[in-house]
C-alpha cells in the first residue's frame, strides 16, 4: 500500500512539456517569418539640385529643361494638377505621354519637380513613378519650396 | 523489476537544454526584429509600381522618417514638427554623413532614404531636402520610400 502511494506521488511531479514546446516552436516560427515581411519597402532614386547658388551652371551649358509644377486641386479626382513647362496636363496618363515624348526626343532628358503648397508626398511619388515609367534617367527636385 | 526501472530511466529525455536553446532563439529574434525596425517608422507609404524593392539594405544608412503631420522621428522618438527641429536634423545629418564616403566635391556617395507618410505635406520633405544640400552635409542623392505595388497602376482612372 505504501509503495503504491510513493509511485503515485512520483508520477504527479512530472510536468507535461509537449504543449509548451509546441507553443514555443510556434512563437519561434512566427518571429522568423515576421522578420522578412516588414523589410519589403520600395524606393525610388532621385536627386537634389547641385546648381543652386554659387554652384549655378551657366545658362548656355544647360540642357532643355522639363519643369513639372504640381499644384493642389481638390476638385479633381487626382487631388492635384500637373503642368509641364506651364502646359496643363489632364491627368497622369496625359503627363506620362508628354514626358515619354520628351524622353524619345532626348534620351538624357531631366525632369525637375516643383511641388506647390499643400501637395502631399503621395502625389509627388505618383509623379516620380510616371517619370520612371517613361524611363527618365534623372528626376530632380526644385530646391526652394514654392508657395502660391 | 529492477531492470524495468532502469529502462524507464534511460528512455527519459532531458528537455531542459533544448528549451533553453529555443527560448534563447526566440529572445534573439525578438531583439533583432526590433533593431531592424528601429530606423523604419511604421508609416503608410504611397504605392508605386516602378520602384525598386528595398532588398538587402546596408547595415548603416541615412534615413529620415516624417509622419503624416510632418513630425520628424528618430529611432521611434518623436522630435516634433520639422520646422521646430531644423537644427537637430542638421546636426543629425552632419554627423551621419561623416560615416560614408564622399566624392571629390565633398558630396556624399551614399543616398539618404526619405520615408514620409502618403499624406505628409511635401513642404516638410522639401525642408529636409534643403538641409541635405547645405554646406557640410551635401547629400544630393535621395531615395523616396514607397510601398511596392505589384499590380500595375490604372492610368486611365484619373
Amino acid at each position: 500500500m505504501g509503495k503504491v502511494t510513493e509511485d503515485a506521488a512520483r508520477e504527479e511531479v512530472e510536468m507535461q512539456m509537449t504543449p509548451m514546446i509546441d507553443v514555443t516552436f510556434l512563437l519561434l516560427i512566427f518571429f522568423m517569418c515576421s522578420i522578412k515581411f516588414k523589410l519589403l519597402d520600395g524606393k525610388m532614386a532621385a536627386y537634389l539640385p547641385r546648381d543652386v547658388g554659387v554652384n549655378a551652371t551657366p545658362a548656355e551649358e544647360m540642357m532643355e529643361k522639363i519643369e513639372v509644377a504640381m499644384k493642389l486641386n481638390e476638385s479633381v479626382k487626382l487631388g492635384f494638377t500637373i503642368e509641364i513647362n506651364t502646359k496643363k496636363m489632364r491627368g497622369l496618363k496625359h503627363f506620362y505621354n508628354d514626358i515619354r515624348g520628351f524622353r524619345e526626343r532626348d534620351p538624357e532628358a531631366k525632369v525637375t519637380i516643383y511641388a506647390h503648397k499643400g501637395v502631399q508626398y503621395g502625389h509627388v511619388v505618383a509623379v516620380v513613378n510616371e517619370c520612371l515609367r517613361a524611363k527618365i534617367q534623372e528626376v530632380t527636385f526644385g530646391g526652394v519650396a514654392l508657395d502660391d | 523489476m529492477a531492470k524495468t526501472k532502469q529502462m524507464d530511466m534511460e528512455l527519459k529525455m532531458n528537455m531542459t537544454p533544448m528549451i533553453d536553446v529555443v527560448f534563447n532563439l526566440i529572445i534573439f529574434f525578438m531583439i533583432v526584429t526590433d533593431l531592424t525596425q528601429q530606423e523604419l517608422e511604421d508609416l503608410v507609404l504611397p504605392k508605386a509600381d516602378q520602384c525598386q524593392k528595398d532588398e538587402n539594405p546596408e547595415d548603416k544608412r541615412m534615413i529620415i522618417n516624417l509622419t503624416r503631420k510632418g513630425h520628424y522621428i528618430v529611432r521611434r522618438k518623436d522630435r516634433g514638427v520639422v520646422d521646430d527641429c531644423i537644427n537637430e536634423i542638421r546636426k543629425h545629418l552632419a554627423t551621419q554623413v561623416q560615416l560614408f564616403e564622399h566624392e571629390d566635391d565633398g558630396a556624399s556617395k551614399q543616398p539618404i532614404l526619405i520615408r514620409a507618410d502618403n499624406e505628409t505635406e511635401f513642404k516638410y520633405v522639401q525642408k529636409v531636402m534643403q538641409i541635405c544640400g547645405e554646406e557640410g552635409i551635401k547629400i544630393y542623392k535621395i531615395e523616396l520610400a514607397c510601398s511596392v505595388d505589384e499590380e500595375k497602376t490604372d492610368l486611365t482612372s484619373d
